[in-house]
């Protein structure tokens, strides 16, 4: 069952730039999806429309069943959200940032908000404004999943966090995670979080979903070759294959990324494109990546 | 944590509003024993207020050596006291003697504001532009060169923000504007405005001794026009200024702000004796208000609610002010013989009075406008267990009766039918409105030695000997 479900989204802002053209997938209960894109590609965009806090120009989102901007306050109140640039009041003290959630949750769970409390050893009467940053996403996460939500949607959650803070709030996720049915949808940049918490990755590029698949599919079913750029290397061959998703040169080779795992990649290479001495590896995600989105073409 | 920051930060923020409280509520006291709430005047006579001088010097002091005893030694000690092995012995000695200078200074600063008032009959539209002037002339260069200021969120350096409210001030002026009494608590609290912030400054003038530690407000002040009269082209070379002074500290931002939100307090206040001026307040309030209430709906976007029901919840606190404020103004104000025939004890009254009552409710409603009490149970929790907001609806409650029969009754809209009695009624009423006050008092100066003995059991928990 889809507890959040995109179809044909679309979305231009006032300047006339489409940030999202047709955008669908779907997230499954239970799921944990990493949601990947280069900055500016319209992850936080999508959030929002998931959120009700943007509205889709074409297309349609449901979140539980809700339509997100017909049943604002039911969809809310069944989903946890974490925004990087999400500012909780300054003046307010860390008790009355909690007060005024658990108000407005009616499922709030008051011993898993004690637990948390606790783990995160915040001072009731301690400032927003005096909690340091990983301090005051601790406690916007306290904040999104002390009801108990049946998805958790992160924009970035660790964005701006030291490694040590980072990980904390990955593993205070992944704990809360794991005795519970629910979904969670998040955006990171770090290749290495969305690897640890992630079972599926969408990459948004080009106002698209360019990938969408299971994190060990996407480690096995992807190569990245590095060619050497000798004469005779057709880089207009290459790129016309159909495997090959994207070719550029780099520091005097030239780097390909295949669909396929290592052998079909390297007997796609040798046998059909005739190219001999390429080192062939599965790609990392963070590889993946770069090799998918970095560089030009 | 870091202790000496911390206990710097809370002696630079409560002294001055203690000794603001310290003075105006002594003058209340030497005033208003003399009010004559039956015939809602003061005393008729500048004597009779002479009489009382003494009242309030008395209950001036001991706000002043609260500030400086608690704010300034603290803060002058407090390295030493936290680096060195010092005895608490000497530590008291010198908080006894910055005590004693406190109180000889501020006995004649005061005395100085009486005369200008009342002596050298300068107009209070007079004392209201030399108040920004003054802020103007001293604050401007060193907060400028501070560097903080041009990069200040409100978009303005202090030395653009004060020539424009002097400017407001002196339009409004000439067109009829005319504010019967700002003088004393406009005088006081630049005092406390200068003070705040030159006791952070580089006060190293050779005039106060040429120590940062026994730097002095005057030296400060002496620096900074040094320092202005540096940057007038011609003069630069001429005045070895290098010799005379350190490079500045920036300025904090905690300590700009609370400047400029003293200032803002000070010419708001001024503002609003008049009617045209309180509904420029008010306006300018409601103003703010609905724009960070606009500000607290957007952010919680994400929250089950309804935009719109925020947006009321949010914003009905502010009515709730905008309603008490118009109260003051249309009734009780004019009592206090605001808008015609002053007398300096009741006029003080009135105005202590009113800055109370405004401090308490808008401290309660206006600061966690994030915060709409969105259900029955957050309702309850943030209006009947405030007690900062129950004081204020106390504070202008009870003198708001009050002053509203005396209005009744003048106008003879009330009958009188016991005069007696009534009047003992009214008396008794003043009565605990002035102990009101003075717990008010006591409750925060308590609040600032937990918060000071807090620390100082923090710091003998780190280890450090006293």
């Amino acid at each position: 069952m889809s507890v959040l479900e995109f179809t044909d989204i679309h979305r231009s802002y006032g300047n006339g730039v489409e940030v999202l053209s047709g955008v669908s997938f779907a997230v499954e209960q239970g799921q944990v999806v990493g949601l990947l894109g280069r900055n500016g590609v319209g992850k936080t965009t999508l959030i929002n429309i998931a959120m009700g806090m943007l509205h889709a120009q074409r297309g349609s989102v449901r979140v539980l069943d809700l339509d997100p901007e017909k049943d604002p306050v039911a969809m809310k109140s069944r989903v946890g959200f974490v925004s990087e640039d999400q500012v909780l009041p300054p003046a307010m003290r860390v008790k009355q940032v909690i007060g005024l959630h658990r108000d407005l949750y009616p499922d709030w769970d008051a011993e898993l908000e004690a637990h948390l409390r606790q783990r995160f050893s915040f001072s009731d009467r301690a400032r927003v404004k005096t909690l340091s940053k990983g301090q005051a996403r601790q406690l916007a996460l306290l904040c999104a999943v002390a009801h108990r939500p049946e998805l958790l949607i992160l924009d970035e959650p660790a964005g701006g966090l030291d490694p040590a803070a980072r990980r904390e709030f990955l593993e205070t996720s992944i704990d809360l995670l794991s005795d519970g049915g629910t979904s969670i949808l998040f955006s990171s940049h770090y290749m290495t979080d969305v690897e640890r918490m992630a079972d599926r990755i969408v990459l948004l590029h080009d106002r698209q979903v360019l990938i969408d698949a299971g994190l060990d599919t996407l480690r096995e079913s992807y190569a990245v070759a590095v060619l050497p750029a000798e004469a005779g290397i057709l880089v207009g061959d290459i790129a016309a294959s159909e495997a090959c998703l994207r070719i550029r040169e780099s520091r005097g080779a030239l780097r390909a990324v295949f669909r396929g795992d290592v052998e079909e990649t390297r007997a796609l290479l040798e046998a059909k494109l005739g190219v001999q001495g390429a080192s062939v590896a599965q790609a990392p995600l963070e590889e993946l990546f770069v090799e998918l989105l970095g560089g030009s073409s | 944590m870091n202790l000496p920051l911390l206990r710097r930060d809370l002696s630079f923020l409560m002294s001055p509003i203690l000794w603001a409280c310290g003075a105006l509520f002594g003058y209340i006291m030497a005033t208003g024993a003399n009010i004559d709430f039956a015939h809602g005047t003061g005393p008729s006579s500048l004597d009779s207020t002479r009489t009382h001088f003494g009242w309030m010097f008395w209950l001036m002091f001991m706000a002043v050596a609260n500030y400086f005893g608690g704010g300034r030694m603290w803060e002058i000690a407090t390295p030493m006291y936290l680096a060195l092995p010092v005895r608490a012995w000497d530590l008291w000695k010198a908080r006894m003697l910055s005590m004693q200078v406190a109180i000889t200074g501020s006995a004649l600063v005061a005395c100085l504001a009486f005369w200008l008032r009342y002596e050298a009959e300068l107009q209070p539209v007079q004392i209201c532009l030399a108040f920004n002037a003054v802020c103007l002339i001293f604050l401007a260069p060193v907060l400028y060169r501070s560097g903080r200021v041009r990069s200040y969120k409100w978009g303005m350096p202090l030395g653009i923000y004060l020539p424009l409210l002097s400017a407001i001030i002196w339009a409004l002026s000439r067109i009829g504007y005319t504010t019967p009494w700002p003088g004393f608590s406009a005088l006081a609290l630049s005092f406390v405005l200068l003070v705040s912030v030159y006791r952070r400054l580089p006060l190293s003038y050779p005039v106060s001794g040429g120590d940062e530690g026994n730097a002095n407000w005057l030296g400060g002040a002496v620096a900074t026009l040094v320092g202005t009269l540096e940057r007038v082209p011609g003069l630069g070379g001429w005045i070895r200024v290098d010799r005379l002074l350190r490079p500045p500290r920036p300025v904090s931002k905690i300590q700009l702000k609370f400047v400029l939100l003293l200032a803002v307090i000070i010419n708001v206040f001024l503002l609003s004796l008049s009617a045209f001026g309180l509904l420029l307040v008010l306006v300018a309030f409601h103003a703010l208000w609905f724009l960070r209430c606009l500000n607290g709906v957007s952010r919680a976007a994400y929250l089950p609610i309804e935009r719109s029901r925020f947006f009321v919840h949010a914003m009905l606190p502010g009515y709730l002010m905008l309603a008490i404020a118009v109260c003051i103004s249309v009734f009780v104000l004019p009592t206090f013989g605001v808008g015609g025939g002053p007398s300096p004890g009741s006029v003080a009254a009135g105005v202590a009075y009113y800055i109370l009552a405004w401090w308490l409710v808008l401290s309660a409603s206006m600061f966690p406008y994030f915060t709409p009490p969105v259900t029955r149970r957050a309702w309850k929790v943030r209006y009947l267990t405030d007690v900062r907001l129950w004081m204020g609806f106390v504070l202008v409650g009870v003198p708001f009766l009050l002053h509203m029969s005396i209005w009744l009754m003048d106008r003879e809209i009330m009958p009188r039918p016991f005069p007696g009695p009534l009047a003992d009624a009214l008396s008794l009423s003043a009565a605990t409105y002035w102990a009101l006050s003075a717990i008010l008092l006591v409750v925060t100066q308590l609040d600032l030695r937990r918060q000071f003995l807090a620390i100082e059991l923090a710091a003998v928990g780190k280890g450090i000997e006293p």
